[in-house]
């Protein structure tokens, strides 16, 4: 579904991105774990078009995207969670979610919409009930749940969220965790970027290590798990190693 | 003072404050998509009256006062994607310099054009010297025009923005950015629509002051400076407060009008100015909730 061959991206003189190859298939979810500042964020922007990519490959159900506009890629069906929730905080729930089908919208599919909405309500009950709410008002993890509704209310084939737990309550986490893990049930294909690496590998069927904008592991969810590098480094098993 | 002044006044200061408020609603959203400033706006108004002067030779009233909102329209969508998209990550200093810049170049384009003569077009209804009395107090139907048509914008902005599609866009451009764009708004667009909007309600207010106040090509910046200050005193970006700093202003300016010297008038707004950015930056009705929410 999505292939990215050797792709280099960056802000202004930083090269963010040294030549990046990975693929996505349909029905997947695959995880990407790394540090603070491996690039993770920098991958998911350049595939949504919110960067350029300076070199390299986007393809997206092999249609070329790389220097695709924005509007196009979400119509395509490539849809990004961003970092940090970004939910109009000054405007109710429901219309954020309505805005995540703009162009649904535009192209004046109405049915579909409201049968979008009716699904992004099931999965969230919380976002029904709080409608007519300024998104400004929810806690952090209502926003995250609002940002992937919203991303869900464009109709993606494939849906990327880039640090779905980051400021969220812990019991929050698993309830998002446990809907991304239905969504995938139901046949969505997902990309997930991840500094809780426990919670993405659980969920994930296969996952890819940052360092330094390269991937320097990449495997099954079981094979990154039992890697003692990744156990050291991003599941924190370190100590319980140095007691055995 | 009597009962028939004050309403005098007092229809004179609503009348000034609707128009100050229809120039700062036209900051409000361009400042509400873009961030910054469009000191072009007053010439909006003023092309707007121009044209429609212009074409009131040719069509009726109504045909002239039409085209001339939609070519002003037009050219606001024009000045847009001709200097302002061209720059590239600009920042807001830098843009709103070239606002500055494209409203000398329609002051002096309107030099040009229609010369330095005071032209005004004729009474919607009435003439200049017909009235109406209203609580003892004589009011010209122009006045009543002015109010009308101010209130009706005002009132069919705020479903456009709440319920419309493109409407919502434009709020979810201003709101945030980035989000918007990954909602597949195109953003750049949305800019374009809100100088076009911008421009086109600037053009009908032009025309339904223009019997009152007449016009002459260089008006266009006392107005905006006017529309600025009501737009600070509202607090940026908020085009319901617009309406109450404008009217308030206006109100203020028609009563010291009665006391003191017209002189006083341009002080005693620019004295409001100076205090509210000093003492309340973010405006009389100052969103600072919304600010806040923005800041999480």
């Amino acid at each position: 579904m999505l292939k990215i061959l050797n792709l280099e991206a960056g802000y202004g003189q930083l090269r963010v991105l040294k030549g990046i190859s990975l693929h996505v298939l349909p029905g997947e979810a695959v995880a990407i774990i790394g540090a603070n500042g491996a690039g993770k964020t920098t991958l998911l922007k350049t595939i949504a078009g919110v960067l350029r990519p300076r070199s390299g490959k986007i393809m997206f159900n092999k249609q070329d995207i790389s220097n695709e506009p924005l509007e196009k890629i979400v119509e395509a069906g490539c849809c990004l969670a961003p970092e940090g929730r970004h939910v109009f905080s000054t405007m109710t729930v429901k219309e954020n979610l309505l805005l995540g089908a703009y162009h649904r919208q535009r192209n004046g599919a109405s049915a579909d919409i409201a049968s979008s909405l009716k699904q992004v309500y099931k999965l969230f009950g919380i976002l029904e009930e709080r409608a007519n709410q300024l998104a400004g008002t929810l806690s952090g993890g209502q926003q995250q749940m609002l940002a992937i509704g919203r991303a869900l209310m464009s109709g993606p084939k494939l849906l990327m969220m880039d640090e779905p737990s980051l400021g969220v309550a812990p019991l929050l986490v698993k309830s998002i965790y446990q809907t991304i893990a239905n969504l995938k049930r139901e046949g969505l294909t997902i990309l997930l970027v991840e500094q809780n690496a426990r919670a993405a590998l659980a969920l994930a069927d296969r996952g890819y290590v940052f360092e330094t904008g390269q991937i320097v592991l990449e495997g099954t969810s079981r094979e990154l798990g039992d890697n003692p590098e990744v156990q050291r480094a991003y599941l924190g098993k370190e100590y319980r190693r140095i007691d055995e | 003072m009597n009962l028939p002044q004050v309403v005098q006044y007092c229809f004179a200061g609503v009348t000034v404050g609707s128009i100050y408020a229809i120039v700062a609603i036209g900051f409000n959203i361009i400042y509400n998509t873009t961030g910054i400033i469009n000191f072009a706006q007053g010439e909006f108004l003023i092309v707007g009256a121009m044209l429609a002067i212009s074409f009131n030779h040719f069509v009726p009233l109504p045909v002239a006062i039409f085209l001339a909102v939609v070519i002003t329209t037009i050219i606001g969508g024009l000045v847009e994607i001709v200097f302002i998209r061209q720059v590239r990550n600009a920042s807001v200093l830098r843009l709103v310099v070239i606002t500055i810049g494209i409203s000398i170049l329609m002051r002096e384009a309107m030099l040009h054009i229609w010369d330095e003569k005071v032209r005004s077009l004729p009474y919607f209804t009435g003439t200049g010297v017909s009235t109406v009395t209203i609580l003892g107090a004589h009011i010209s139907p122009q006045v009543l025009w002015v109010l009308g048509v101010s209130a009706v914008i005002v009132m069919g902005l705020t479903p456009f923005f709440r319920f419309t599609l493109t409407g919502r866009a434009m709020r979810a451009c201003a709101d945030d950015r980035m989000a918007a764009r990954l909602c597949g708004i195109n953003d750049r667009w949305m800019v374009t629509l809100s100088f076009m909007l911008s421009a086109g309600i600037g053009a009908l207010a032009g025309c339904v002051i223009s019997p009152v106040t007449q016009t002459q090509y260089d008006m266009g910046a006392s107005l905006a400076i006017k529309g600025f200050t009501v737009a600070i005193l509202g607090g940026l970006g908020n085009s319901m407060a617009a309406v109450a700093a404008g009217l308030m202003l206006g109100l203020v300016e028609a009563f010291v009008m009665s006391q003191f010297d017209v002189a006083y008038k341009e002080a005693v707004s620019i004295v409001i100015l100076l205090l509210i950015l000093v003492f309340r930056p973010s405006g009389l009705f100052g969103k600072r909730e919304i600010a806040a929410m923005r800041a999480l």
